[in-house]
């Protein structure tokens, strides 16, 4: 069985304005490579402008690459468009941010539900009824006759959410871009959610590409981890390995930032990243992390280095692992 | 002395549906220098909390009573007025969320800074510049910052601004609601390390609210837990996050997903409580999985399970009252 | 978000105005029904624009309920019909009519006429003698003799004439009844007046008055006049329908007369559906127009956009009213012509104001959803963009139809509105022509005014209470 994504390459620029003429583009995603098997959960975790959230709109064809190859399922989507798309609308769902903007709110459940089968031909009201209903049920949304009726404003951000999860089982995907789910809703419901999701995609074999800046979140719901920075992943792994053991200065840099519950927190400097992080448009040379990186080197200003799999299934994008320098193949990011 | 004496303190809002109890009677204390972590989730009454504290009430205010005494002195008896020209940044000042979208895009970052020094202590513009460019050291933002506008600096440097706006009159009290939640995590742990060291430095005591308990861990050295308009817990650091005594607070703990450790992570079913129809007795009665008939049916009483520690719950009470 | 209708109509009643607003426009609607069903719909082009129509009516006389506010007693108009007729012989074949009424005025009346209707004669045409008593016994024999003409030949009797319009004789234009006056006058005072004198002094102050010690006709003859109408016949079978004597009265109905003659009541009762009907259509065409252009503008974006804008700039810099009066002068003075012209101005305003709004509902979320979910840009933008928009749409179309009612009053005002209708800004264009204000006929240019105005208020009333359902940031709190 072909993995679900492939991605060699991909670059995704968007172009901003600046002055009446002028135009430059925007290095929102540059150069990302990397395989989605079926069935697995892979945690895109990054800052903002890393790129993460550009990139699962790319794998959906929301956003047109501007170079390399994209691969769903096996067949290449990089540049097709968007009316012979309309199957990828079908196995590729996306779960948003945001539980108050996200569904319609002048819709009650059952209009927002039906809109995907409508669109996608479902014409018969009955049938339609059921898969909704059984949507609904999955995740744990009862009792379904009421909520159906019911307004988003009527729902909790938890249940709104699930409405979304449900809402994106309707078709039967195969893969789900889950973009920062969890992080407008409450700490003590967060667990609960992502348990959801968890179980839908046990239940579905779902890949998922679950997007989140709260790195503590990916350990309980994904396999890998992957973790990317302006516009480059610079490692990728299995999730406790790296959240243990990380390997990337940046990565490093990301864990030591974030604090468990601890009282002890308070008597002493976090160890943290110096200075912000470099804008999209004109990222620096050679390893576009090497401006904050406490074991800069050299080569680091001048090369950039390529995401290596340095260990068996652990791969990273630094010169302090590599044994020998190598050459970028492809398109040179001086362009 | 204390700084800041909070005793019963009352809001509530009138609105569409009701009145809202935000805050329900709350009491703390706050000594000098020390920071209290008040947590909570969306809909405790955190942020209701800061804004009486503060005075900023919004118009549908239908209660508003208790004791807050600042320094010895009684805040609730002063008039607006006396209020904004005596205590207002002088003694009390504020970072809210979101705050550094609250800069005025069309001045000069410096200029705003040096605000309260023009209104308060009635500066001339080049000596007030002289306080900011200090402040702007001891914050982390070079000289050059005063001259900007507020998009051409970054989320953190932002962020920095607003703080040295709110240290500027060398208040003993600051309050801080959200301050790093639109901040990336990096430039999040570097303004807290920033915090921490003025905190340090110039002994400022503060109330640091957030929803995030590791958030919160990381500066407080006391701790209140927040739920439906009430504290239902506050102690240290130590003791609210080591030997939690309120179920909620046992739950909040659990269901926060950790970095370093590997611990199955849970959830507390069911949604925060509507403040205009709390349930019957203890608030969080309906969600709580050590629940017995009496918290249904009476308020439960304050309870000092420890030297420091305080709990509403009828688990330590006694139940005959 | 999340407020329901309920909330949206309780919302809108709390405030005064718009209480206001939905009462006159419910007595505004509760006029135009009445007037839509009492009258017909050629209404303007079958009886306000002929004169002949209003003929028996008195001209530019204010309303009758000025009398309660005036010392001076004015003459109330008088149409006096009677079908009962005797028919005499003695010696002459006659078919008599009495006519009995009351005077009692310190004015004279403006006028008088005499009309019969529904003649049927034989053979030689009839002739018609009046004779006017007055109270005080004073007799104005054949004060008028009018001879009916003869059929056309070729036509065979039964003769029937005067059925559709009447044999009407304006006695002030008359010759002949000048001439029995300037008799009666020799005869009864020995005055030396000659028809043409009588003409240019007016003949009622001698039909109804009498003479003072200098011999001018200053009093009225206060008391029950009598007119007898004798129609000499020659043959026995000829008929006559009714008779009917005009008094022209110095004060008219509920709204007073133009110097044509017409009720202003009436007229100004039509202008109300018209009124309506031209606010209401040419506001929801402008907001059908530009709605639709504003969601496709602010959706679809690109050239699409970059077109509609550019219209939309060139059409905000053209000068109005000027190309308005421009158009309507080349197209034709009709109501349709000038519907159109008004949206053709109008709807550029609502699309700029659309787009903006779709902009930023564009941004949602959900908008991104249904995307992903592979809706077509025409679905979302009816399903998810057209209902956020809808309710400021509604506000936007009440608040355009008091324009509309206002521009084509201003039009009509100009002399370009459409004549065959009776809108109130043509009442008040033909008021001002005819000078009106010098002539101080305040009835004819008052009312018209205060209804245009009073009409546009109310849609505004309504628009304001509105305002904050459609506007949260307008909301008030209770």
């Amino acid at each position: 069985m072909s993995d679900i994504l492939e991605l060699h390459n991909l670059r995704m620029y968007y172009s901003v304005r600046k002055g009446f003429f002028k135009t430059v583009p925007v290095k929102a995603v540059d150069g990302v490579s990397f395989n989605l098997p079926r069935g697995e959960i892979l945690a895109l975790v990054g800052e903002s402008g890393c790129g993460k959230t550009s990139l699962g709109r790319t794998t959906l064809r929301l956003l047109e690459p501007v170079g390399g190859k994209l691969i769903f399922n096996g067949q290449e989507i990089t540049h097709q468009k968007q009316k012979d798309l309309m199957w990828l609308r079908k196995e590729a769902q996306i779960i948003f941010q945001d539980p108050y903007s996200s569904i319609n709110p002048f819709m009650n459940i059952h209009q927002i539900m039906e809109e995907p089968l409508i669109v996608h031909k479902v014409e018969d009201p009955k049938v339609r009824e059921e898969m909704i209903h059984r949507a609904l049920q999955e995740v744990r949304l009862s009792p379904v006759e009421e909520v159906v009726r019911k307004y988003p404003h009527m729902l909790s951000g938890g249940q709104r959410q699930r409405v979304t999860f449900a809402r994106a089982l309707l078709l039967d995907p195969i893969y789900i871009v889950a973009d920062e789910p969890v992080s407008m809703i409450d700490a003590s419901s967060r667990v609960e959610l992502l348990r959801v999701l968890s179980n839908l995609q046990k239940i579905h074999n779902l890949s998922i590409l679950y997007i989140t800046h709260d790195i503590s979140t990916a350990k309980y719901v994904s396999d890998n981890l992957a973790v990317m920075y302006v516009g480059k992943m610079v490692e990728k792994g299995n999730v406790l390995k790296v959240t243990e053991e990380p390997m990337h200065p940046y990565t490093q840099g990301l864990i030591s930032s974030v604090p468990d519950p601890d009282p002890n927190n308070r008597h002493a400097f976090r160890e943290v990243i110096p200075g912000e992080p470099p804008n999209a448009i004109n990222p620096p040379p050679g390893c576009r992390f090497h401006t904050r990186c406490p074991h800069v080197m050299p080569i680091c200003h001048e090369k950039e280095p390529k995401l290596i799999e340095v260990e068996p299934d652990r791969f990273t994008a630094c010169f302090l692992y590599h044994k020998e320098i190598v050459e970028e193949e492809g398109p040179g990011d001086k362009s | 002395m204390m700084v800041l004496k909070i005793r019963d303190l009352y809001l509530y809002y009138q609105t569409l549906r009701g009145e809202v109890k935000a805050v329900d009677g709350v009491s703390l204390d706050i000594e000098p220098g020390e920071a209290l972590g008040l947590v909570g989730e969306s809909g405790c009454g955190k942020t209701s909390m800061s804004l009486g504290i503060t005075r900023l009430l919004p118009k549908n205010v239908e209660t508003y009573k208790g004791s807050i005494e600042l320094e010895g002195v009684e805040l609730m008896t002063l008039t607006n007025e006396q209020y904004r020209n005596d205590v207002n940044w002088q003694k009390i000042s504020m970072v809210f969320q979101g705050a550094m979208n609250s800069l005025n895009p069309v001045l000069k970052v410096g200029p705003q800074v040096a605000e309260p020094l023009v209104i308060h202590r009635e500066m001339k513009e080049e000596q007030a510049k002289v306080e900011v460019l200090e402040i702007f050291d001891k914050v982390g933002l070079p000289p050059e910052t005063y001259d900007r506008y507020a998009h051409e600096l970054s989320g953190g440097m932002k962020q920095r601004v607003v703080v040295a706006m709110a240290l500027i009159l060398n208040p003993p009290f600051v309050i801080l609601d959200e301050p790093t939640s639109a901040l990336d995590v990096s430039i999040q742990a570097q303004t807290m390390n920033l915090l921490k060291r003025l905190k340090k430095e110039r002994d400022i005591a503060m109330i640091f609210i957030t929803h995030d308990i590791a958030l919160s861990s990381d500066i407080s050295d006391k701790m209140a837990v927040m739920y439906g308009g009430h504290i239902v817990e506050m102690g240290s650091a130590e003791q609210v996050i080591l030997s939690p005594k309120h179920p909620y607070t046992e739950k909040l703990l659990a269901s926060t997903p950790r970095l370093r450790s590997y611990s199955q992570p849970d959830f507390i079913p069911g949604a925060p409580p509507d403040l205009v129809n709390p349930p019957t007795g203890c608030n969080f009665h309906p969600r709580c999985h050590m629940v017995m008939d009496i918290c249904r049916e009476r308020d439960p009483p304050t309870c000092y399970p420890e030297e420091g520690q305080r709990v509403e719950c009828w688990l330590y009470g006694d139940k005959n009252e | 978000m999340g407020f329901s209708a309920r909330d949206a109509l309780s919302e809108f009643w709390t405030s005064r105005t718009s209480k206001m607003g939905v009462a006159l426009i419910v007595i505004l609607f509760g006029i135009s029904a009445y007037v839509l069903v009492s009258y017909p719909l050629n209404f303007g082009t079958q009886y306000w624009n002929k004169p002949q129509h209003w003929a028996d009516y008195p001209k530019g006389v204010p309303p009758s309920w000025t009398q309660t506010f005036s010392s001076v007693r004015k003459p109330e108009h008088m149409i006096l019909t009677t079908d009962v007729s005797e028919k005499r012989t003695r010696g002459i074949m006659t078919i008599d009519f009495n006519i009995n009424f009351d005077l009692r005025a310190d004015i004279f009346p403006q006028f008088t006429s005499f009309s019969l209707s529904d003649l049927t004669f034989y053979d030689t045409p009839p002739i018609i003698h009046l004779t006017l008593t007055k109270p005080d016994g004073s007799k104005i024999e054949d004060l008028l003799v009018e001879s009916v003409p003869y059929p056309p030949s070729g036509q065979e009797p039964p003769y029937v004439k005067y059925v559709e319009s009447p044999l009407r004789v304006y006695m002030p234009g008359s010759p002949a009844v000048r001439n029995a006056i300037a008799g009666y006058l020799r005869t009864e005072f020995g005055s030396t007046l000659t028809p043409l004198e009588i003409r240019n002094m007016g003949l009622e102050q001698f039909l109804f008055g009498s003479p003072d010690e200098e011999g001018e006709f200053t009093n009225i003859v206060e008391g029950t006049y009598n007119l007898e109408v004798q129609v000499e016949i020659f043959h026995e079978d000829d008929t006559v329908g009714s008779v009917k004597f005009v008094v022209g009265g110095q004060v008219y109905g509920f709204m007073g007369t133009d110097t044509l003659g017409r009720d202003l009541a009436v007229g100004l009762l039509f202008g109300f559906p018209v009124a309506l009907f031209i606010g209401f259509i040419t506001s929801t065409l402008t907001t059908i127009v530009g709605s639709v252009l504003g969601i496709t503008s602010g959706y679809m974006g690109g050239r699409v956009d970059e077109l509609i804008q550019r219209v939309c700039d060139v059409l905000n810099t053209l000068p109005q009213l000027p190309i308005l009066i421009f158009l309507v002068f080349i197209l034709g003075q009709n109501i349709w012509n000038i519907i159109v012209v008004l949206v053709f101005f109008g709807w550029s305003g609502l699309t700029i104001l659309i787009r903006s709004m779709v902009l930023q509902a564009k941004q949602e979320q959900f908008i991104e959803a249904s995307i992903a979910s592979g809706a077509s840009s025409r679905w979302i933008m009816a399903r998810h963009i057209f209902p956020q928009v809808a309710p400021f749409i509604f506000t936007q179309m009440i608040f355009f139809t008091p324009g509309a009612i206002l521009a084509e009053a201003a039009l009509s005002f100009l002399g370009l509105g459409d004549p065959t209708l009776p809108t109130w800004g043509q009442i008040l264009e033909r008021g001002f022509q005819t000078g009106a204000i010098f002539l101080g006929y305040w009835w004819w240019i008052i009312p018209p005014g205060l209804l245009i105005v009073v009409t546009s208020l109310c849609f505004v009333f309504i628009a304001q209470g509105l305002e904050p359902v459609v506007n949260p940031r307008l909301r008030r709190m209770r």
